[in-house]
């Protein structure tokens, strides 16, 4: 039985005139893997950042893990189990690999056995534990990005655009590294379609920050309103 | 594992031999030691905040001040000897540094440096509208330590055995923070200077972070203030002057940021520097200190630790 993990009620943010968030609701369970799409400027990145609380909505509300959360800052949420990444590989540029993940471990409250090594092994970090962040290739950051994550255990992880310039092989690697999780609630923002046909069950789509169409992705597919938003060009 | 053996035989090593020091070296040389050594620890201090955090302090003067000015007036208006002032001192600069912190830490990287420029100053002006208490410009005097070992007794023109307080003082002070920075904390700390957002996001309260480094680094810089009345026989407002606060941030560029080491390794140079220059060529020290900073932040941006690793790497190759 799925248990709700996350709900977002009549989420709204401005950015001046701009709604970019416009009232958005949204639920996610443990253990789906949720694509969340749309247009440039539909808003999802702000979406993201209103979940992990970078951001402050201007209405609305976010229950995580049975906990209203709507106006806890950023490391608070972290805490109860929520994880991201960010769009543009957010690192500790002159840190080694190996102290990015002894600082996502420690700061995590996850009381599971550390499984660095494992996760090392997953990411393809291995070899690299003692080179700094800032000397890792574009895939290779990417990468330690989600490994942080990893570490961490969470019970919700959002991946905001992790495949974007990834080669071909990094992007197999991490549909790999995706789909074999167990346990989190992944929501992941994605351009790339491959991705996010392999790897998601339901799709959730936005356009001009509202939810436009919400399902499995054969209906996605099929969805007119989807198609108009994307082929008739916006 | 070999390598913290290895650090650890030459923290004995330097310890041993700054232990020896007042047999080798005569009083006026051994006074500067000391100096060196007290200034240091203010400098490895401030990089707690500055290096480590990344939080550029222009306050620091503040808790010298407040440490020397708590010691000072325990010895004259309370209970004189030692561990009362020096603990005084300590806990007054620590206990302002964690009131101030609390308002610094949460105004971000510009404001930061705004609301600690403007602590010192503030602290400055209090200093000296308050003659009676700090002596203003003028200062205030102090005795020599009342410290005797073995007929040697302490001075003011010769520390004497003050100066084997004063490094067993700073060699305590130096490992703690050794120890510090490479617990968890000084990993979170190293987070917070490189990404504080992605810090956030990974579950670290930034501000606490930033508030307990600075409290921290208020504390030790308040140690040296303490080491700096008890020893000195003459202390005035000057030390709560943001140009003190500028004094640190020199020796640490010039030495190394973000490590121990580079600060203390940088105030010895200056202090060398300023002692050789001094009745030879006395306009020169300003001019040579600038020159010397431009080079170095031109050349070597991680400092005289950086340089030092560089030629290490060079002569490596070399040899090979």
């Amino acid at each position: 039985m799925m248990s709700e993990i996350l709900r977002a009620r009549g989420l709204v943010k401005r950015f001046d005139s701009v709604r970019a968030v416009d009232g958005v609701d949204l639920a996610l369970f443990s253990g789906e893997i949720r694509a969340l799409i749309g247009p440039n400027g539909a808003g999802k990145t702000t979406l993201i950042s209103l979940l992990a609380g970078q951001l402050r909505p201007d209405a609305g509300s976010i229950a995580f893990a049975s906990q209203d959360v709507t106006r806890w800052p950023a490391h608070r949420r972290a805490q109860l189990g929520l994880a991201r990444t960010f769009q543009i590989a957010a690192l500790f540029p002159s840190l080694t690999v190996r102290e990015h993940l002894e600082a996502a471990l420690q700061a995590s409250p996850s009381h599971r056995p550390p499984e660095t090594s494992e996760v090392l092994k997953l990411c393809h970090l291995k070899d690299k534990q003692d080179a700094r962040a800032g000397e890792l290739s574009h895939g290779d950051q990417r990468l330690l990005e989600l490994a942080m994550a990893l570490v961490q255990h969470p019970k919700l992880l959002l991946l905001d655009e992790p495949a974007a310039g990834l080669s071909s092989t990094e992007s197999e690697m991490l549909i790999q590294l995706l789909s074999g999780l167990r346990g989190p609630a992944v929501l992941i923002v994605e351009h790339d379609m491959q991705v996010v046909f392999r790897l998601a069950e339901r799709i959730t789509v936005m356009h001009r920050g509202r939810i436009l169409a919400e399902g499995s992705p054969p209906e996605i597919e099929r969805d007119p309103q989807v198609q108009e938003v994307y082929l008739g060009g916006s | 594992m070999k390598i913290e053996m290895r650090k650890l035989f030459a923290f004995g090593l330097i310890l041993a031999l700054l232990a020896a020091a007042p047999w080798l070296l005569g009083p006026f040389p051994l006074g500067i030691l000391m100096k060196i050594l007290i200034w240091g620890l203010f400098a490895m201090s401030f990089d707690l905040i500055f290096g480590y955090t990344g939080l550029l302090s222009l306050g620091h003067s503040v808790y010298f001040g407040l440490g020397a000015y708590g010691a000072a007036l325990m010895i004259l208006h309370g209970q004189p000897g030692i561990a009362a002032p020096l603990a005084t001192g300590l806990l007054l600069g620590a206990a302002v540094a964690a009131l101030i912190g609390l308002l610094a830490v949460r105004t971000g990287s510009h404001g930061f440096i705004i609301v600690t420029a403007v602590t010192s100053l503030l602290f400055y002006l209090l200093a000296q509208s308050r003659r009676d208490l700090t002596g203003g410009d003028d200062g205030l005097t102090l005795s020599p330590l009342p410290l005797k070992l073995a007929g040697w007794s302490a001075g003011c023109a010769d520390p004497g055995p003050a100066y084997l307080l004063v490094l067993g003082v700073v060699g305590i002070s130096f490992l703690l923070l050794y120890i510090l920075v490479r617990t968890p904390l000084g990993l979170a700390l190293r987070c917070v200077r490189e990404n504080e957002p992605r810090a956030q996001a990974l579950g670290y309260d930034t501000i606490r972070l930033k508030w307990l480094a600075f409290a921290l680094s208020g504390g030790g810089a308040a140690m040296a203030g303490a080491l700096y009345a008890l020893t000195n026989c003459h202390i005035s407002t000057g030390l709560f002057h943001w140009l003190v606060s500028a004094d640190a941030l020199i020796w640490t560029l010039f030495g190394g940021t973000g490590t121990l080491i580079g600060p203390l390794l940088g105030t010895g140079v200056f202090f060398a520097l300023r002692e050789g220059l001094s009745g030879v060529w006395q306009t020169g020290y300003p001019i040579l200190v600038g020159l010397a900073l431009l080079l170095m932040a031109r050349f070597f941006p991680r400092g005289l630790l950086g340089l030092v690793s560089e030629l290490g790497r060079f002569s490596r190759r070399w040899v090979r």
